[in-house]
């Protein structure tokens, strides 16, 4: 009897993956994917230096039973089971050396990972805080190796981002805080999950995209509110007001929340080319109609985070007080 | 004299009874007139919603009309009674709107935006009469729980110093005073809202199908916190506490929560259903960009949206799976309708969506663009059987004399009756009815309709929600939700 000593082949980019080979390192077992997912065609495939394959009888058992037989049968495709269900591929290969055994176990594991920018967006919005230039973001992972995630905390995971950079390890350190790079670039994260006292583990990188900062400017109406649904557009047809007033309220979409709620942002607020001091809210200005007569204003705001100085941006519109009847 | 005596001793007596009857009657009116609180903030005593349940009946109407009906009533796809195919129930913007059923007809009851003041409206007669006056400036959202009895005010208080919005949560019973004694009297009178306050900043809010309960996500050092409320009782249960916190919930009657992360055009997104009982997400949907939900109550079925090279994309989630070409099981399937699930509304019968759809114009962002106001959409009506993916096309309203003019759905809803699909058109904020001539569309569905299976058992549901669950059906455990990516 042939003492088989076990190795555990670490397989993963994409979906996690736990691939347990057994038998002595003369022959190479690789997959394809290398982190095949739940109900998926995986190719198993090996390879030798030591053991010549072209002439050897190759026998595979998928889960006990006989699946391919034949020489130089150095390939097979299964399909993998649902999360939680392991396949166990048994390999015999009768070479001119003698009889080689190797076993591997594809456990399909999911680890989801989750970020959220710690930058502005306004109340009772329903869309993402986006990553933009030197922002911050929490990422998340949630990891799953059945159909039901577990507790969190009882998980080892070890992170890194922009592929090198380690970010930090613990059990129940399912979260970390990363910095971001330029706008339009993208971060890679990464994070190995394994449960502890077992040789179950798992594996995602994915990429955060960065995004520009963006103004967005909207009517603050006395009775109403924030128009939330109707931004003031620079392409529109003028925004035609009532009455001799006309609030304007800027959102300043993913810019950093802290410097935001420190207020480090600079405003430049224009009327009619004209610069315009805000009041105590820089995010607001009210245009005034002087006369009875039809007046039009052109707004423009910049603002600028003078923390992560690429986190800019602009908007404009224009507003048309009419005439009094 | 002792005859005399006794029978004096007896009228004291009888006297001294309906005094005290009296003072306890009066003790007992003030009482229950003291409890509650306005929307001023003012602490209540004792419970908040001694009236859940059945409507304690309405004010008669009082010529505040909102409601206005566009066109001659005639034109356009009429019923046999000639009611025109949309109608405008109110003129006003509306922060959210329930339907209702009361004298066996279904009503439309919707919050005033500017001022917080309620109104039902016959969506039959465009009628309309206003139920209370309580006044509170400029809601953003309204939710209605409690068959239309209870409603969830959400709105903003800046602070000029601090330069901070602090989001306010009001949960109120409609405390609405008797028809008969309104009419009496000669007077029309107008009913009140009485409530308390959730807490500040509440982030996202669900409340669920059958309006027994909500769930709500609030902000917290190290994520975010997820608490139900009976909408009955106020007890609040906290059953979820996440690192992650961007989610948008939604509330299942089972106690169940579909969690789905808050959606950008080009992120790839996740939603998941939670179990606050054992406090672990199965995964429904995952890596579609842009992706955003709406669940049928049950949980069974959910329809969903991804952006796939720009196009806005419908989807059906099953959790029981349908069979593909290769005899397989899968939990997902394309529905050949662009679309956002938020202008999509479930029938009661769990199959059949009804939904409004858009051509989105080349280089949109949506949902982003939309949410932000940056983007509006012309809706064509349309309606699916999910059973069969059947699509039929109901109506343009652009060409309609009814309308004659293009709207942009969202907070769709059915009434009991499925006769109407009401919405409110994004572009002002007013609210609308859209006439459903089920002739137009098939009906089979309905005899082979999902039952509304709970995947939890009574007592499991009872503890999720932490009180007053009602639901007693036994059900086993839902399929484990293996979705395969198309």
């Amino acid at each position: 009897m042939k003492k088989f000593i076990i190795v555990t082949l670490f397989i993963g980019i994409f979906s996690p993956l736990s691939v347990f080979a057994a038998g002595l390192d003369l022959i190479s077992i690789s997959t394809n994917p290398k982190t095949p997912g739940p109900n998926q065609d995986v190719t198993i495939s090996m390879n030798s230096y030591a053991v010549d394959l072209n002439t050897a009888t190759i026998i595979w058992f998928v889960n006990k039973s006989p699946s391919k037989q034949g020489i130089a049968e150095k390939t097979l495709t299964i399909h993998t089971g649902d999360l939680g269900t392991k396949t166990i591929v048994d390999i015999t290969i009768l070479g001119n050396t003698g009889t080689i055994n190797k076993q591997i176990v594809i456990a399909p594991a999911e680890v989801d990972i989750l970020w959220e920018a710690q930058t502005y967006t306004p109340p009772f919005y329903k869309g993402k805080a986006l990553p933009s230039y030197k922002s911050l973001v929490r990422v998340t992972a949630i990891p799953r190796f059945n159909a039901l995630t577990s507790d969190p905390s009882q998980f080892y995971y070890k992170w890194t981002y922009n592929n090198i950079q380690g970010a930090g390890e613990g059990l129940g350190k399912n979260s970390i805080i990363i910095p971001m790079g330029w706008a339009d670039s993208k971060v890679p994260v990464a994070v190995t999950v394994n449960l502890p006292g077992t040789d179950w583990s798992g594996y995602k990188l994915t990429n955060i995209p960065g995004h520009e900062a963006k103004l967005v400017l909207y009517e603050q109406a006395p009775l109403l509110g924030m128009q939330f649904d109707h931004a003031l557009m620079t392409n529109q047809t003028p925004k035609i007001g009532t009455g001799n007033t006309f609030n304007i309220h800027a959102v300043p979409y993913y810019f950093s929340t802290d410097n935001l709620q420190n207020g480090e942002l600079v405003y430049t607020w224009k009327v009619n080319r004209n610069n315009i001091v805000a009041g105590l809210d820089p995010l607001n200005i009210t245009v005034t109609k002087q006369g009875k007569g039809e007046e039009s204003f052109d707004v423009s705001l910049r603002a600028q985070n003078p923390k992560r100085i690429l986190q800019e941006g602009r908007a404009q519109s224009s507003i048309i007080l009419p005439e009094e009847k | 004299m002792d005859e005399e005596q006794t029978s004096s001793k007896k009228i004291w007596i009888i006297l001294g009874g309906i005094i005290l009857l009296l003072l306890i009657g009066v003790i007992v009116f003030l009482l229950i007139h003291k409890k509650g609180t306005d929307a001023s903030g003012d602490k209540s005593i004792g419970s908040l919603f001694g009236s859940s349940g059945a409507d304690t009946g309405r004010p008669s109407p009082t010529g505040i009309n909102p409601g206005t009906q566009v066109g001659d009533g005639t034109a356009g796809q009429n019923n046999d009674q000639g009611e025109p195919l949309f109608r405008q129930l109110a003129n006003i913007p509306v922060a959210g709107a329930t339907a209702v059923m009361h004298d066996g007809k279904t009503y439309v009851r919707y919050v005033s935006r500017e001022n917080g003041n309620i109104f039902e409206v016959d969506p039959l007669s465009g009628v309309t009469t206003q139920l209370t006056n309580t006044t509170i400036p400029r809601i953003y959202e309204a939710e209605w729980g409690n068959s239309g009895n209870s409603v969830v005010l959400r709105y903003l208080v800046h602070d000029q110093l601090s330069r901070q919005d602090t989001i306010k949560t009001y949960l109120a019973n409609l405390i609405l005073p008797i028809t008969q004694a309104s009419s009496t009297s000669g007077q029309s009178s107008v009913g009140t809202l009485k409530g308390d306050f959730l807490p500040d900043n509440i982030s996202a809010l669900s409340v669920s199908p059958d309006g027994a309960h909500l769930f709500y996500l609030l902000p917290i050092q190290e994520g975010v916190s997820g608490s139900i409320v009976s909408i009955a009782t106020l007890g609040t249960r906290e059953v979820l506490r996440s690192t992650f916190s961007e989610w948008l919930p939604e509330l299942l009657n089972s106690g169940l929560v579909v969690l789905t992360t808050k959606p950008s055009a080009n992120v790839p997104g996740f939603s998941y259903l939670y179990n606050p009982l054992n406090k672990t997400f199965s995964r429904l949907v995952r890596e579609k960009n842009g992706l955003t939900t709406h669940s049928e109550a049950s949980g069974n079925r959910m329809v969903y949206s991804e952006n796939i090279s720009g196009n806005t994309v419908l989807d059906l989630y099953d959790a029981k799976g349908f069979l593909n070409d290769d005899g397989e099981t899968v939990h997902t399937q394309p529905l050949q309708l662009s679309t956002l699930p938020e202008k999509c509304v479930w029938s009661g019968n769990h199959i059949r969506l009804f939904c409004a759809a858009f051509s989105a114009p080349p280089k949109a962002e949506i949902p982003d663009d939309w949410y932000q106001g940056a983007l509006s959409f012309s809706d064509t009506f349309w309606t699916i059987n999910t059973d069969t993916s059947e699509i039929t096309f109901l109506v343009d309203p652009s060409k309609e004399k009814s309308a004659l003019r293009s709207f942009d759905v969202f907070s769709p809803f059915v009434g009991g009756d499925e006769k109407h699909f009401f919405f409110i058109d994004k572009n002002d904020a007013t609210l609308w009815s859209m006439h459903l001539i089920k002739e137009k569309f098939t009906t089979a569905e309905e005899a082979t309709a999902v039952a509304d299976t709970p995947v939890l058992t009574a007592a499991e549901q009872k503890d999720a929600l932490g009180s007053t669950a009602t639901t007693t059906s036994k059900t086993t455990i839902a399929p484990p939700p293996t979705t395969k990516k198309r």
